[in-house]
């Protein structure tokens, strides 16, 4: 049986002005293994990824535990063992720095190389990241495409080499090409090293690809939990089963169409009938 | 991969001097060479009274001509200027040296010491730059240290407001959280991270401010609270050529364009700085 790796216990948030963000929310995950946390917007997704990587706002009480590694995590004490890739695209980049010497950079501090050696392995990762000069792109991160960006938002999450890696909507911004690629680095880092990964996804398609579990959230709260085909198949809180209904499958799109197709047909004989 | 490739990913074969900064150094380190060396390369190095050649026009003997007491405007003119940027330098890099940190720690950390500094600062903040250093000036007496000391104590509070400001809409970025995730210290997020995304706008009011200092310079001392006799500036040469200037416009022409240019160079280059920071006009 596999090792537990990160379980958070009982966890509450809430403002300053006592608006309560996640509301005794606990989950599980073993070495290696995989969650997908599925809510809308606004559910706490976000918050929850970064009060396990350590980011909670200081001005929010909390309440609960986060171990990790059979420590308990401290609010503000960063785990490099947890590695992060943040949603926002745009503004996760130091727009100041080459994408080169920020990842040198970090490969620099966290596996303590020699700048040359840093720079060198950084540069290795850009190429096979896709990222550079070769497609004759530049390298500040505004002369990157979308896709480049989110990719170098993966090697900067992977650059300290985590045994818990959280992607926070990593392909919602994409389109398919780009998403299915940001998607496979993902992938094939987690088979190479073998950690694990929490997916933040609204996305049922996209976790479907890439994880095994799955945690339900809705207005702070954890509704459901369950391996990901017996949610998607029997889902039992009414934030599951919107969810799934929700999803555009490829029976829900024909359905969709014939439905505007039979609504066209009706006015069409309307108009011939009022003629 | 191809070394100009290369250069390319590592962002290094791009242009950092645009043309106003060379355009602005240029025009700067002639009046600073003008300051220091002017004195060996004019035709007289003589400020000795002679009233014989008391307002005379200038010629290739006087090239900025005379004034009352007949003492070469040239050389008074190379001195002015030496007093001129000194000032403009000086208050201006004690501005920064203080206001910088403290608007940096304002803003990064917040609370207690935010309203600390900030308070503090809005203090002189109140005070209109002129008024304040009439009144700081009538205390204290007037004189170059005194100057610099006013300069200072009035400019760090705006330099400090201004960062602060710049750190704060920097500092809740996903960059600056990513770079905490990844164990960044506080003060390597302020300097690596703010910093270089928010210094540019605060080194292009402090290069702007240069001219400003030198201006503010000027009016202390045509209002009779500023420099004492013999030290003269450029603001000092103007103010004296206030009363004479219908019977001999050479005294306000040429320490005025001094001035004038001196405060387009200064502008120039702030502006080429300011430029030269923003990645997204550099490497367009």
């Amino acid at each position: 049986m596999s090792k537990p790796l990160l379980k958070v216990d009982d966890l509450s948030l809430s403002t300053k002005r006592g608006k309560e963000i996640l509301k005794n929310v606990s989950l599980d995950l073993v070495e290696g293994g995989s969650l997908g946390l599925l809510g809308s917007s606004g559910s706490g997704k976000s918050t929850l990824a970064l009060a396990i990587k350590g980011l909670t706002r200081n001005s929010f009480s909390m309440s609960g535990r986060i171990i990790f590694n059979g420590t308990e995590l401290v609010r503000g004490k960063i785990k490099k063992e947890i590695g992060m890739i943040f949603q926002d695209v745009a503004s996760s980049i130091n727009p100041a720095f080459t994408v080169y010497d920020q990842l040198s950079d970090v490969i620099s501090e966290s596996k303590k190389v020699s700048k040359a050696d840093a720079r060198a392995l950084a540069e290795e990762m850009l190429i096979n990241f896709g990222i550079g000069s070769s497609n004759g792109s530049g390298s500040y991160p505004h002369q990157l495409s979308g896709g480049m960006k989110q990719r170098f938002l993966v090697a900067m999450g992977i650059a300290t080499e985590p045994s818990l890696l959280i992607a926070d909507e990593p392909s919602s911004s994409l389109d398919i090409f780009a998403s299915t690629d940001v998607l496979k680095l993902i992938d094939e880092y987690r088979k190479s090293s073998g950690c694990a990964l929490i997916l933040i996804s609204h996305d049922l398609s996209v976790l479907r690809a890439m994880v095994s579990d799955v945690a339900v959230m809705d207005e702070g709260r954890i509704k459901e939990t369950g391996s990901l085909l017996e949610v998607i198949d029997h889902p039992k809180s009414d934030a599951a089963k919107l969810l799934v209904d929700s999803e555009l499958t490829v029976e829900r799109a024909l359905e969709l169409r014939l439905s505007r197709q039979d609504k066209q047909a009706d006015k069409e004989v309307a108009d011939v009938k009022s003629k | 991969m191809p070394k100009s490739e290369k250069a390319k990913l590592m962002g290094e074969s791009q242009n950092m001097f645009n043309n106003k900064i060379i355009i602005g150094t240029v025009m700067i380190l002639f009046f600073i060479l003008f300051s220091v060396f002017g004195t060996l390369i004019g035709p007289s190095s003589d400020l000795s009274q002679d009233y014989d050649l008391s307002l005379k026009p200038p010629s290739l003997e006087h090239p900025f001509g005379t004034d009352l007491l007949g003492r070469d405007m040239y050389i008074r003119a190379v001195q002015g200027g030496r007093i001129s940027l000194l000032v403009g330098f000086l208050s201006i890099i004690v501005s920064l040296l203080v206001g910088l940190p403290l608007g940096a720690i304002a803003g990064y950390y917040g609370g207690w010491i935010d309203t600390l500094i900030m308070r503090s600062a809005d203090i002189f903040l109140s005070m209109p730059t002129i008024l304040g250093a009439l009144l700081i000036m009538a205390l204290i007496g007037p004189g170059l240290i005194n100057i610099l000391i006013v300069f200072s104590m009035l400019g760090w509070a705006y330099i400090a407001r201004l960062f602060r400001s710049n750190v704060i809409s920097i500092k809740n970025s996903d960059f600056i959280l990513s770079a905490r995730g990844l164990g960044a210290s506080g003060p390597r997020i302020i300097f690596r991270h703010i910093a270089p995304n928010s210094v540019g706008p605060v080194l292009l009011f402090a290069l702007m401010n240069i001219g400003t200092a030198i201006l503010a310079e000027s009016v202390l001392s045509f209002l009779g609270v500023g420099l004492q006799p013999p030290v003269v500036s450029w603001g000092y040469l103007l103010s004296e050529s206030v009363t004479r200037y219908m019977v001999a416009p050479w005294l306000m022409y040429f320490p005025g364009a001094l001035l004038t240019l001196t405060v387009i160079g200064f502008t120039l280059i702030g502006e080429g700085v300011s430029s030269a920071f923003d990645p997204k006009e550099r490497y367009e």
